[in-house]
């Protein structure tokens, strides 16, 4: 995986090529402008150079004489001045005769390569710093040959100008360089990053509207750009993919809507027929009695088995299908005491509540969260109601709903048997029931395993532990608003 | 006490039928939509059952037809459908109650009983006043001072009862009672923390305070 955003990683690419040839391309300017200067300065201090030969008078008896004034008359016009200019003349074998005052006592650049390349009459090009600054000066241009006298004796010129000329220039072409190619590169980096970020905008705009399609607006569509490219390519393909996900989605819904009437109203007679027979006790056996309440018991949790099948229809089909919205939890909790109050009267347990407001909480409502206010009384009945199933008779039920931190808990405490801890863990898992609940009490074995799979999904937790003081502790844990 | 029950399923009216008869109600059953408006326009009913799925029609229709004929009495739905949408779409047609299918009768008749006491056996107007405050009990709506206060169902009903029992202390027990349709535990805070939250949204943005403390006693509202 890359760590960086497609916009990052191009804008990267671009820079990275374009900034690579820009380099390669500035070496190479860099060093045919630096021969070109070069060649030119060496043509001229060549022709300066043969000047000054010219103007040397050598005789074996006269010894040398120099007569500069033959050439500073001259009209020609070099990149040095005459005055910066040295000169050293040296033997046949290479000694020095005679040098320019400025020199001191240094010599110039001489060797043996060097004097080879002289008797071959070649015009020898060096560079040379001088230890000591000659006439303000410390970089030289350097050019020895050999200047014939009458007979075949010769002696060696060695004329030195100061190169500052190549160096400006040369210096001038690297400034530019150096500081044209990173301003260059940052901007085109921008642009390109700009750029690329432009480009990818519909790709955003994409991610974002795919992100906020959920169950409630599935009819939405991504928005397809106004040209023939590969996002406007994507953007279809997506579409397509969405309607076939809300057709899927609206046959679930209508399944959902269409089983539940289906399902439960032949139910809901059985249950009234049954009832009717129930009232009417007194023509019925005690055996007779006896069947037509085990019938009642199967007919309710053939009713809750349905009941959690059509959740679980919803909840399966994930968060989409979830109405959020504020709710109040205690009112929910409360609501679903109301429900199962009348199972609770039945073996006189009666609900203890109690709701721990902050003192300092100046909220005008303590205790909302965001839910599906169905899904999340579910949850609460699923848990009330195995409480009430596994209470002894005349016992109490413990709920608290309080704050904590940035969460609401909601514990609710029994005084039934409890779970067995090695049984803890696989509670949760779909039809599974408490080890003794096969007699005393009827459900599906699905309550708790649907209250977990809404509790995940509202980012909520379940936890079930048992009471040192024995019964069962529920505690759900849910962020508040 | 005259009820209208409207469910297409016979049996299923046949039985709500003979149970409400049992307590004593005379109960008249229509088994579509047409049936019901029919029997509504010639009868004066305290009380209207309604399934949310008709043959011919939809009983929230039919729920908001009898409140736009100044019908004042509950509404109760019954439906198959529960899923909180279906619910408030039935409240804001006017209905006062909902029960899903399936149902125990003893649950129908506790909710009877619930809207009937909320009711005052039905001869009451749809507004209840008190110095400024005012309590729409069709549209669920109060507001004070002509500021509409936003309350939650139990805060409703808190509310509600106190407007009911207006310049008299009531106690704790009594709204328990009245308010919460279970058993609470004598250990349980749930009303004074009701009465709390219910003084934050009514009477602590106004200058006068209306629910008062009545202190060994329990609560009672009165204008100071």
């Amino acid at each position: 995986m890359w760590p960086f955003s497609l916009k990052a990683r191009l804008t990267a690419l671009f820079v990275l090529i374009f900034g690579g040839s820009l380099i390669a391309y500035s070496v190479y300017i860099y060093r045919t402008v630096d021969d070109v200067l070069e060649s030119g300065f060496n043509l001229q201090l060549r022709e300066f150079a043969n000047e000054v030969g010219d103007s040397i008078n050598y005789s074996i008896l006269w010894g040398f004489q120099f007569n500069p004034s033959a050439f500073i008359d001259s009209k020609k016009v070099f990149p040095f001045t005459m005055r910066e200019a040295v000169i050293q003349i040296r033997s046949a074998s290479g000694k020095p005769l005679m040098s320019s005052k400025a020199l001191k006592v240094q010599a110039l650049p001489f060797d043996r390569k060097m004097y080879e390349d002289i008797l071959d009459g070649q015009y020898v090009y060096r560079n040379w710093e001088a230890s000591v600054a000659v006439a303000g000066n410390s970089y030289f241009r350097t050019l020895s040959f050999m200047v014939k006298g009458n007979s075949d004796s010769f002696v060696i010129l060695q004329v030195a100008v100061p190169d500052r000329y190549i160096r400006k220039n040369n210096k001038r072409v690297f400034t530019i360089f150096v500081y044209s190619i990173p301003i260059l590169l940052l901007i085109s980096g921008f642009i390109g990053y700009t750029y690329a970020g432009y480009s990818l905008m519909p790709v955003n705009r994409i991610i974002e509207r795919v992100h906020s399609i959920r169950g409630r607006n599935l009819s939405e569509r991504v928005p397809v750009p106004d040209v023939q490219d590969e996002i406007a390519k994507l953007a279809v393909t997506l579409n397509s993919m969405l309607d076939r996900v809300e057709a899927a989605f609206v046959a679930q819904e209508r399944f959902v809507s269409d089983a539940s009437h289906q399902m439960k109203t032949p139910l809901a007679v059985l249950k009234a027929q049954i009832e009717e027979l129930h009232m009417q006790r007194s023509f019925w056996s005690d055996d007779q009695l006896e069947r037509l309440n085990s019938l009642g018991e199967e007919v309710d949790s053939l009713i809750s088995l349905v009941k959690n099948l059509l959740i679980l229809a919803r909840v399966d089909f994930g968060e989409g299908t979830l109405l959020f919205s504020e709710v109040s939890l205690d009112e929910t909790v409360t609501l679903v005491c109301e429900r199962l109050s009348h199972i609770a009267k039945k073996k006189n347990i009666h609900f203890q509540m109690n709701l721990e407001v902050a003192p300092v909480d100046d909220s005008v409502r303590p205790f909302v969260v965001k839910g599906d206010s169905d899904l999340l009384a579910s949850v609460f009945q699923s848990v009330i109601e195995n409480s009430i199933k596994y209470s002894p008779v005349d016992s109490k039920i413990q709920i608290q709903i309080f704050e904590q931190s940035e969460n609401i808990v909601v514990s609710i405490c029994d005084e039934g048997p409890g779970i067995p801890e090695e049984e803890l863990q696989l509670i949760f898992e779909r039809f599974r029931r408490g080890p003794a609940s096969a007699k005393i009490a009827s459900g599906s074995g699905l309550g708790l395993s649907i209250a977990k799979r809404i509790s995940e999904l509202h980012g909520a937790e379940l936890a079930l532990s048992n009471r040192t003081e024995g019964g069962l502790k529920t505690i759900f844990t849910i962020k508040k608003v | 006490m005259r009820v209208l029950l409207v469910e297409d399923e016979e049996k299923l009216s046949s039985f709500v039928m003979r149970g409400l008869a049992e307590h004593g109600y005379a109960v008249d059953i229509a088994l579509q939509k047409s049936e019901a408006v029919a029997l509504a326009s010639d009868n004066e009913y305290d009380l209207v059952i309604l399934d949310v799925m008709l043959p011919d029609g939809s009983g929230v229709d039919f729920a908001k037809w009898m409140r736009m004929n100044e019908y004042t009495g509950p509404i109760l739905m019954l439906t198959a459908l529960s899923s909180t949408n279906d619910k408030v779409k039935g409240l804001d047609a006017g209905a006062d109650d909902y029960l899903a299918k399936p149902f125990a009768f003893e649950e129908l008749m506790a909710r009877v009983r619930a809207l009937f006491r909320r009711y005052g056996e039905g001869q009451e107007s749809s507004v209840l006043e008190f110095a400024d405050v005012s309590m729409n009990l069709i549209h669920r709506k109060v507001t004070r001072r002509g500021q509409e206060v936003r309350l939650t169902t139990k805060e409703f009903a808190l509310l509600e009862y106190f407007l009911r029992n207006a310049g008299r202390p009531v106690t704790r027990t009594e709204i328990i009672e009245h308010v919460w349709d279970m058993g609470f535990d004598s250990g349980s805070n749930v009303v004074d923390v009701y009465v709390n939250m219910l003084r934050k949204k009514v009477d602590q943005p106004f200058e006068n305070k209306l629910i008062h403390t009545v202190v060994g006693y329990g609560y009672e509202i009165r204008e100071e």
